[in-house]
């Protein structure tokens, strides 16, 4: 944690007009971390200086300069600061993609200062990776584990439990998954990006339960795992994801904890033995 | 009239010269012969612009850009269409609106047939459009996202209809006793919808990931016939023996 602060600052150090002590970010680093990057925009930069900012700086400045490294609290500060900014992203990237999202737009929408943002992340696509990780990163390493610590259950109740992970992931996490289809929509370096460090391991976890399950002899292998996972995972996304039209066209609110545990069970229901009341009659319509 | 008028308002290009020419001319050339050719062209407008809106937004497409995007006069565009909300509404009219009704006439000619059999054959034909109309369906996801004046316009206009289907297949298979009643309609169309879109929509992932292309009629057809086994008689080869493990 501590070493990664050090890292991230280190360029910014570099980026800002400085004029002394260019590359001391220790020096820096030693008062509390919002009023010292408040100080650091007040006396330098300022091109765009906002009355706001000196009122933060007043907050800031009374504070001044204990001695020695208040690393504790200052790391918690900069924890917090730094989800929130990539919260803002997350969202903002959402809505416009990563074209038609600048940092600009992020700090405009998410009151938060440009050149914060620019302190803890070199560039657009820097934020946007990061951002993608903080969404992403610890949900799949999570239930990659747990997926681990599960390999004694069978393999259908493995995968109806990677189900009702995948249905709760998704509808805790909407802009994320935006953020993806949104991606999907053309290729590209980024889209290669995330496929290899998000969408490969997710749909290996998938494809793996699936294909355990099939090899058990306990689901049908009419279509390959990967096939079968993406129905799978369609059947549990598009009703979560529907949110604002069926809001639009029912009035009903697919985030309540009431409609989304009847979807998970209904999906359950329906993707393990069909929508049928009584499959062997119906048989006849293939 | 008024798109005459304005396509002399909007001069300075070859295209507007040679539309005000035509009426002020040869009156004809937009009537009995140009008819055709004139629908011609409302087409490709319209196709490009829903190519345009399906990966830069309402927002982010423009008239210019559908234009420049390809290669149609921004004058003609003008000419045909008032602003980019006349564009983009008459763009999703063209794209699903006379789908939803075809499906629509098509599901009354089979009122003979039994109810679990007409919502097999609409979920074939959904799966199919779905892949025809990648950009129309991009559109709905991408309007999805917010709510607002586009969104309820297109949820009255094309959302509902479409979703009415849907729901009354369901309903009507339900009465019958045909398919489980637990799931409200809307709620099954949904979890139905989903698993017939998602491999189609994922597209340029599965290319990406997988190295396969989803557009092929082989990989289209295995997927239509997958969907059905997996919806009508669940994944599990004993449905009955597996329940015990239901609740584990």
């Amino acid at each position: 944690m501590v070493q990664s602060r050090d890292c991230t600052f280190a360029g910014p150090c570099r980026r800002l007009p400085i004029s002394q002590s260019t590359d001391d970010c220790s020096e820096l680093d030693a008062v509390p971390f919002i009023g010292n990057r408040e100080n650091l925009l007040t006396s330098r930069s300022v091109s765009k200086a906002k009355p706001a900012r000196a009122a933060l700086q007043d907050q800031g400045a009374p504070k001044a300069k204990p001695r020695g490294r208040p690393r504790n609290s200052g790391a918690a500060d900069e924890g917090e600061t730094r989800k929130g900014i990539l919260d803002a992203a997350l969202k903002t990237f959402s809505l416009h993609g990563f074209g038609g999202a600048s940092i600009a737009d992020i700090a405009r929408q998410h009151p938060v200062s440009p050149t914060l943002i620019h302190y803890y992340f070199a560039n657009k696509e820097e934020l946007w990776r990061s951002a993608l990780e903080y969404g992403l990163g610890d949900v799949l390493r999570n239930l990659n584990e747990t997926m681990n610590d599960l390999t004694e259950f069978d393999s259908v109740s493995r995968l109806k439990f990677f189900i009702r992970r995948y249905i709760a992931i998704v509808a805790d996490r909407p802009e994320v998954f935006r953020v993806i289809i949104r991606e999907s929509e053309t290729r590209g370096p980024r889209l290669t990006w995330l496929s290899k460090k998000y969408l490969a391991p997710l749909y290996s976890l998938f494809t793996g339960l699936v294909e355990a399950a099939q090899k058990d002899g306990k689901i049908k292998s009419m279509v390959p795992p990967y096939h079968l996972s993406q129905i799978i995972a369609g059947a549990s996304y598009q009703f979560i994801a529907s949110r604002n039209r069926m809001l639009e066209a029912y009035g009903i609110d697919v985030l309540t904890k009431e409609v989304r545990d009847r979807h998970t069970n209904a999906v359950l229901e329906v993707l393990f033995t069909g929508i049928l009341t009584d499959p062997r009659g119906g048989e006849f319509d293939d | 009239m008024s798109r005459q008028h304005r396509t002399n308002v909007k001069s300075g290009s070859f295209r507007s010269a040679t539309a005000q020419g035509a009426t002020a001319h040869s009156p004809l050339r937009l009537h009995s012969p140009g008819a055709l050719e004139d629908r011609a062209r409302r087409r490709t407008i319209l196709n490009a612009a829903l190519k345009t809106f399906s990966v830069h937004g309402f927002s982010g497409g423009s008239i210019a850009k559908v234009a420049r995007n390809h290669g149609v006069s921004p004058a003609l565009i003008h000419y045909y269409f008032q602003n980019k909300s006349e564009l983009w509404r008459a763009a999703l009219e063209h794209g699903i609106g006379d789908v939803v009704r075809e499906l629509s006439d098509r599901l009354d000619d089979l009122t003979d047939l039994d109810s679990v059999t007409r919502l097999k054959f609409f979920i074939r034909r959904y799966i199919a459009i779905v892949a025809e109309r990648p950009e129309v369906f991009d559109i709905i996801t991408r309007e999805g996202e917010t709510a607002g004046p586009r969104l309820a316009w297109l949820t009255r206009q094309h959302l509902t209809p479409l979703y009415n289907l849907w729901t009354g297949l369901i309903e009507a298979a339900q009465a019958e006793g045909k398919i489980k009643a637990t799931i409200p309609p809307y709620h099954l169309s949904q979890i139905i919808a989903g698993a017939s879109y998602q491999f189609m929509a994922s597209l340029v992932r599965m290319r990406e990931v997988y190295g396969i292309d989803v557009s092929t009629k082989e990989l289209r057809d295995r997927h239509t016939n997958a969907v059905l086994d997996v919806l009508f008689a669940g994944m599990l080869t004993f449905p009955v023996e597996s329940r015990s493990s239901e609740n584990a």
